[in-house]
């Protein structure tokens, strides 16, 4: 589903990420796991192509984002870290914006829109100005927006961050329910507990370069990923 | 403390003077005395039209004992143009500032952060306001007979005039955010509010040659009317002669309306600038949606953009409103327009023939007062990442922003022109070449538009007047919008010797069509590739 090959970005004289390779297959919820500027957000932002890399390939389904963007594109959803959505429309208003964008017909938006609103709590809100949301309204409307096309693959940035108890709970099962039906999802986090517990392979990044990656009981073997991830931490300083 | 906030407010104003919004990195010293340059020439410019106003007034210097009915007149002007540049800003850099919730979190005493906004009024004020006071003082020196003390006066005077008129930007600002927290559209609330001052505003610019001959004529009556009605200007007058009370009167009532307007603002702003503008929430209920193409969603997308702010639909939709008032106004004028024409006419018939080019001239300038593609790029700010990670071709974007400019400026312009086409009875066929040369050009300036915010992005603004009023590319796209239908009618003048106005109206149409045309190759090739890269 996801196929990163050599990916370099460099900001100056710093290479932000070095070289990364990693494979994301359908039905896999994969977490990317590493310190502040390590180079998460920055290959996140490449696979959706909102950054242009030095050099390396992304294939999204055999989709080069290089030289096929939009083809690529039309295959994913993107959650950045902080949602700053259109404050300009209602929820609706933006949520038809991003189906017209997919092409999605009438009957398949008003679906998923009743659907997954109604299950992060959003729906009576959706007649409001993006402007008077939360920070976590925002992030519930970033992701319905992000499953309204039915994508093959969701980049998500922190995506847990600023939801409730209980978003955050329906979150994790609308993203292992993506998966199950053979999407995949590609996610960055700082909460170890949660790519534990929900992940079925996870990558570690730190100055830029994977250091280690597999199934989570590849990565931690009989430790904690908590434990496994300070000790790589310590090794590679 | 204050120092750092005050740092930080003109780093951002003029951020995209030193900056390279682009790269991020510091101009070079050639950028930065081009772009100086450039500045220079367009406050030069504002000079020279004020100190035109001020030879009309001029013979009331040589009224004994009346002379100050002449800076009365001319600082009620200063105080007008002073206004109409800082006001619109007012509103947004104050309540609306992006970085408004951060600050306020931080240990800044409420008065700190008010005077580092304030003094984005100020400045503002200040570059306006001189643009009037500066020429009257010379006119003052050349004209009149002052003292030291005088000129003396008049220079302080310049700070203190703009200190007056940013105080009154902020009352009126203050009054904009009051009423627009009690409603929910607010910016159609802004911009009523603001098109009434405008109207006020432009009346008195239409009538002004009739006023200023009528105070002339009778300056005795109107320094009376002034003294008793207007003390205040009376004062101001008086102390632009060098009247040692009037300067002290003056100034004192003007620190004191400063530190009143500046303690009413202190006490009301957390609940004015944070406070969740009266919004009434609703629960939404089910309607059947509705799928639209991908172009008109991109339209819908810029046309909700462009009517949500008020700041961007009164500093770069203005041609909107004024082409149609111009329109009556030359309509109810049409009778006098055509007796001047007629005289013309028995004077000199080639002068005479270039009336249509004069048309066209005029409706150019007029659509010229509207620049909604040129901010339209940067306006993107932090949300780009929407339409980056859409799968979007990047010419259907900047098309909608095109589209966006042609769709509310091309129809006034050429119903506009047409009009007034029609009223001075000029030929159907040259009606139908103006109309259509008025809508090449709106075009062109959409495209020029769009050109220069690819060239200049800025994405890293705080408050959205960066964009929009402290952007280069405005500046830009707005005397490109004047020299070029001056230089088409200039060209018309030198060459109505040799061709006929109705070939040379074919002419400009050709020519506006193939550079549109370049352009919108331009955006399509190039300019795609440069919004891939940002």
């Amino acid at each position: 589903m996801l196929k990163i090959e050599n990916l370099t970005k460099i900001y100056g004289d710093k290479k932000a990420v070095d070289n990364l390779s990693l494979q994301i297959n359908p039905g896999e919820i994969y977490g990317f796991i590493g310190h502040n500027g390590a180079g998460k957000t920055t290959t996140l932002k490449s696979v959706v192509g909102v950054l242009k890399f030095d050099s390396g390939e992304i294939y999204i389904d055999g989709n080069s984002v290089k030289n096929s963007p939009i083809e690529a594109k039309k295959k994913i959803a993107y959650i950045p870290d902080n949602p700053d959505l259109y404050d300009f429309f209602t929820g609706i208003k933006y949520l038809n914006f991003v189906a017209d964008i997919f092409g999605v017909s009438k009957e398949e938006r008003e679906e998923r829109i009743e659907k997954y609103a109604d299950v992060l709590g959003l729906k009576n809100e959706l007649g409001n100005s993006v402007s008077s949301y939360s920070h976590g309204m925002k992030q519930k409307l970033a992701v319905i927006s992000a499953l309204i096309h039915n994508p093959k693959l969701i980049v998500m940035d922190e995506p847990f961050v600023g939801l409730d108890p209980k978003a955050a709970h329906e979150l994790k099962e609308i993203m292992k329910e993506h998966c199950k039906s053979g999407g995949a999802i590609f996610f960055s986090t700082h909460v170890l507990e949660v790519a534990e517990k929900l992940c079925d392979k996870v990558a570690i990044i730190k100055n830029g370069k994977l250091i280690k990656s597999g199934t989570v009981s590849e990565v931690k073997g009989d430790e904690s990923l908590e434990d496994v991830f300070l000790e790589l931490e310590d090794k590679n300083a | 403390m204050l120092k750092v906030l005050l740092k930080k407010q003109f780093a951002e104003i003029f951020k995209s003077y030193f900056v390279n919004q682009k790269t991020g990195k510091a101009r070079s010293k050639a950028a930065v005395i081009g772009y100086s340059v450039l500045f220079a020439f367009v406050m030069l410019l504002m000079c020279v039209i004020f100190f035109c106003m001020n030879l009309l007034l001029k013979d009331l210097l040589k009224i004994p004992d009346y002379e100050w009915v002449f800076f009365a007149v001319m600082g009620i002007a200063a105080i007008m143009f002073g206004l109409l540049g800082s006001v619109f800003n007012t509103y947004a850099s104050l309540y609306l500032a992006g970085d408004n919730e951060m600050l306020l979190a931080m240990p800044i005493p409420i008065k700190y952060l008010l005077l580092s906004r304030f003094s984005g009024v100020f400045v503002l004020s200040l570059i306006y306001s001189s643009s009037v006071t500066i020429p009257t003082l010379i006119s003052f020196i050349i004209f009149g007979k002052p003292t030291v003390l005088a000129i003396v006066f008049g220079i302080l005077l310049i700070p203190i005039i703009a200190l007056f008129c940013s105080v009154l930007s902020c009352i009126l600002g203050f009054f904009v955010a009051l009423i627009s927290s009690k409603f929910k559209r607010k910016s159609f609330i802004t911009v009523i509010l603001s098109f009434a001052f405008i109207g006020v505003y432009y009346f008195f610019c239409f009538k002004m040659s009739d006023i200023f001959k009528a105070i002339v004529n009778n300056s005795k009556s109107v320094g009376k009317g002034i003294k008793l009605y207007g003390n205040l200007l009376y004062q101001l007058g008086k102390a632009s002669t060098g009247d040692v009370l009037s300067f002290v009167i003056f100034t004192a009532v003007t620190l004191a309306l400063s530190a009143l307007c500046f303690f009413v603002l202190c006490k009301t702003y957390i609940k004015i600038a944070l406070i969740n503008k009266g919004e009434k929430k609703t629960v939404y209920k089910r309607t059947a949606e509705k799928q639209m193409s991908v172009e008109k969603a991109l339209l819908r997308k810029e046309i909700k953009r462009f009517t949500s702010s008020a700041t961007y639909m009164l500093n770069c939709g203005l041609g909107i409103i004024i082409m149609p008032v111009a329109t009556v106004v030359l309509l109810v004028k049409r009778n006098s327009i055509l007796a001047f024409a007629e005289l013309i006419k028995a004077e000199s018939p080639k002068l005479y023939n270039l009336l249509p080019i004069a048309v066209l001239a005029l409706v150019i300038i007029m659509a010229s007062m509207g620049n909604i593609a040129t901010p339209s790029v940067s306006l993107e700010g932090k949300k780009l990442w929407i339409c980056k990670s859409l799968p979007l071709d990047s010419y259907k974007i900047l098309r909608a922003k095109m589209n966006l400019h042609t769709v509310f400026m091309a129809p006034p312009a050429v119903l506009s022109a047409a009009i007034i086409s029609f009223a001075l009875k000029i030929e159907l066929i040259n009606v139908i070449l103006i109309s259509a040369t008025v809508y090449i050009s709106v075009v062109l300036n959409a495209t020029l538009g769009v050109i220069l915010g690819l060239l200049k992005p800025n994405f890293d603004w705080v408050s959205e007047t960066t964009p929009i009023k402290q952007s280069i590319t405005v500046l830009i796209s707005m005397l490109i919008g004047i020299i070029l239908p001056i230089a088409v009618f200039a060209l018309g003048y030198f060459l109505r010797n040799s061709i006929t106005t109705q070939n040379y109206l074919i002419a400009v149409l050709v020519v506006l069509a193939i550079i549109s045309r370049y352009f919108g190759n331009w955006v399509k090739n190039k300019g795609t590739e440069i919004f891939n890269n940002i």
